[in-house]
């Protein structure tokens, strides 16, 4: 995926990877994400990791609450959260 | 799958990743800004963001809203214009400490005296970033900048009660940690007629982190959740307990008649008269 | 149907001019010799709907003027020297941003505070080049009251053509002076606005369309979002570092003038066809040299009047066509010298070229230039 990208790009390579069966509760979509470590830091839970290649992981899905702070946390929009809470 | 919900507010066509550095705070100040403005549902045809010079001002191209990206200290003044003219217009003004204080500093104080319906958000990082890290109005005191290696001598001062004190009718302050509390602050101020202002402090770690040695996006973050203290619960502490704290909420909150409605008046004595 | 006669300032009329072209902004600061302008926009434009405001200083008023003219208006800005050095860095941004607005000018005796309550012309370089970088000028300069108004409509008319600020250069004398004219009625003078663009949103390109010189463009809130920015940018407004795109920004912004030298050039002549001694003059000093050439005449002189009307861009090719046929031509200007210096440029040919300055605060006079005329003719 070319680095920089367009917000179409981003959408289609995003969609393209929840039809391949993506299913993880956070969602990071790398080519935008600059290695700050805000979203790990702060997660309450502790969902999240930084990877081999410097970019956060979802390490532990199950323990995340849906809370989205990784996601408004994020300078960058490159982090959010799959999945609408349950009412 | 839900989608990231602010990607259909980018703009199309633009490039991303956008130029602010790794870590840096704008980035959070411009989803807060996205949510605040989805929240309200205000039509982007009627949204105006006009930024002045500098890192703060770099977000408006990436905002699929209408944006005038103007010079060094203008940004408050040319959106007098845009206002005055089309009263319509939601005109957001994102600007920086240098760019609203320094440089545009006698702007700021006569668009808070005249009322001028604007949103001001003042991405406040005491430091001119865009330009290598010279200190600006907000630096504090004693500390470091690339034109300030003995560190600063002078004062800074407090944007939101310079605004109040030249007639704003809104002033609040926000930190991009508690980027829940800023949102609400901008939707708040979205609402509000007249001046309104929020100033967000948004850390730079790349240059007034590393010069001050304040360390990573991720530590200064968490010296803001540790060193923020609400206006209301700052009222109940002794002032010695607060020095080095940043106050937070909403400071200055009155009902007022904007500027350009004022104006409006003027339009219809003048049309009497002829 | 009676004609509309009045007595009327040179500034008065300028403001007259601005309502009849549609100006519907007007933003500013007090400054001597200009600010009747801004007293007469205060008055009329809250009569036609339209908006006034007084800034804190003189940048904050043309940036007020640029802000409204991005969201639609037909704005101006009148001003005098020193108000003039502020609005520079203003002046380049509208150019590069294409915005179009109008600038007065009414020059005063400078540098600096200078003389305040006296006309002078020495502030036309700094018209062209005042503010920085390489970048097109449109500056008109009126020699009369009924000019003044005339000019004030042109120059709305081409800002809006040309999507660029257009200066109109008074100066006190004409600022100040009163004369008669007859106000042209409604539709005897040509109002121009810019086409709208009809494309899809999504498809439109605020600098994309070069079917003309400026193109369609749409205004902030008007349906269609886009980006104005002073940064060097491409087709959408979106900032660029690429070297073509650059380059055709620069080319886009050189061609404007360039390539309408015949549309923006105007240059009035009075007894010219036999004239073997040319006075070169324009603005207040027109008058002088005006009176200078018909007494000339009077005493047998064959000398004639060459007036700009367009200062910038320069008219080489008119020039050079009279200074191809004279023996002499004065340059008579109330300063040391502003376009003296292009008239030499132009000047290849064998003609003699005298300045004639007045530089003191006072107005030039029609004998000093006769006998500059008297001395050529020997």
């Amino acid at each position: 995926m070319a680095k920089n990208s367009d917000v179409m790009e981003a959408r289609l390579n995003i969609e393209e990877d929840f039809k391949k069966g993506y299913d993880l509760p956070v969602y990071v979509y790398k080519p935008w994400c600059k290695s700050c470590e805000i979203c790990v830091a702060f997660c309450p839970k502790q969902v999240l990791e930084m990877g081999e290649d410097r970019k956060p992981r979802v390490a532990r899905p199950d323990d995340c609450i849906l809370c989205r702070q990784c996601e408004i946390r994020c300078p960058d929009l490159a982090i959010f959260v799959t999945r609408e809470k349950k009412k | 799958m839900r989608m990231h919900p602010s990607y259909e507010m980018l703009r199309p066509g633009k490039k991303f990743p956008h130029v602010w550095c790794p870590g840096c705070g704008h980035g959070i100040v411009q989803g807060a800004i996205i949510r605040a403005v989805q929240k309200l549902g205000l039509p982007r045809d009627e949204m105006v963001m006009v930024s002045g010079i500098g890192c703060s001002s770099r977000m408006p191209v990436y905002v699929d809203f209408n944006s005038l990206h103007t010079a060094h200290g203008r940004a408050i003044a040319f959106a007098t214009g845009v206002k005055l003219h089309n009263p319509k217009l939601h005109v957001i003004v994102i600007t920086g400490d240098g760019d609203a204080l320094a440089i545009g500093g006698n702007h700021f104080i006569h668009a808070a005296r005249r009322n001028a319906d604007l949103t001001v958000i003042l991405m406040n990082n005491n430091i001119y970033g865009m330009t290598g890290g010279q200190y600006s109005p907000t630096t504090p005191i004693g500390k470091r900048a690339s034109t300030a290696p003995y560190g600063t001598a002078e004062r800074d001062f407090d944007p939101c009660a310079l605004a109040q004190a030249a007639g704003a009718a809104f002033t609040a302050r926000g930190v991009v940690y508690n980027a829940v509390e800023l949102e609400k602050l901008i939707e708040t101020a979205l609402t509000r007629k007249g001046f309104s202002l929020v100033e967000a402090i948004s850390p730079c770690p790349t240059l007034y982190g590393r010069l001050n040695k304040e360390g990573s996006a991720v530590k200064m973050l968490q010296w803001q959740k540790a060193n923020t203290v609400n206006v209301k619960a700052a009222e109940k502490l002794p002032p010695d307990q607060l020095n080095g704290k940043i106050i937070t909420g909403v400071f200055h909150d009155v009902e007022t008649i904007p500027y350009t409605q004022i104006y409006n008046q003027i339009i219809q004595r003048a049309q009497a008269s002829k | 149907m009676s004609k509309d006669i009045r007595l009327l300032q040179g500034n008065e009329s300028c403001s007259l001019g601005a309502i009849y072209a549609g100006c519907n902004f007007f933003g500013g600061y007090p400054i001597t010799p200009s600010t009747e302008i801004a007293e007469e926009m205060a008055l009329m434009l809250p009569r036609e709907g339209g908006r006034f405001i007084q800034m804190e200083d003189e940048i904050a008023g043309i940036a007020t003027v640029l802000g409204a003219a991005a969201a639609g208006a037909k704005a101006m800005t009148a001003t005098s020297g020193p108000g003039f050095s502020l609005m520079m860095e203003l002046l380049g941004y509208g150019c590069m941003a294409e915005i179009p607005c109008v600038i007065v000018n009414v020059q005063r005796g400078g540098p600096s505070t200078g003389l305040p309550t006296k006309g002078a012309q020495a502030d036309v370089m700094q018209a062209r080049w005042g503010t920085h970088g390489d970048h097109p000028t449109i500056a008109l300069c009126p020699s009369s009251v009924e000019e003044s108004f005339k000019l004030t409509v042109r120059a709305f008319n081409l800002a809006e053509k040309f999507r660029m600020p257009v200066i109109l250069l008074l100066d006190e004398f004409i600022g100040h002076m009163r004369e008669k004219m007859e106000i042209p009625g409604p539709g005897e003078m040509e109002i121009y606005n810019h086409p709208q663009p009809t494309c899809q949103p999504a498809a439109y390109l605020h600098y994309g369309d070069g079917s003309s010189v400026g193109g369609a463009y749409a205004s902030l809130g008007s349906g269609y979002r886009f980006n104005i920015t002073g940064l060097t940018h491409d087709q959408h407004g979106f900032p660029t570092g690429r070297a073509d795109e650059i380059q055709w920004k620069m080319d886009r912004l050189r061609a404007k003038v360039e390539d309408h030298l015949a549309e923006l050039i105007e240059v009035d002549q009075e007894f010219m066809d036999d004239a073997e001694i040319a006075v070169f003059s324009y603005g207040g000093a027109a008058r002088t040299a005006q009176q200078a050439v018909r007494e000339a005449r009077a005493k047998g002189i064959k000398a004639g009047l060459v007036r700009p009307i367009t200062l910038w861009p320069f008219p080489n090719q008119a020039l050079a066509e009279v200074l191809r046929k004279v023996k002499t031509m004065i340059v008579a200007e109330i300063s040391q010298g502003q376009l003296l210096g292009e008239v030499q440029r132009v000047n290849q040919f064998h003609t003699k070229v005298v300045p004639v300055q007045r530089y003191d605060g006072e107005m030039l006079t029609p004998t000093e230039v006769v006998n500059a005329i008297v001395e050529a003719a020997k």
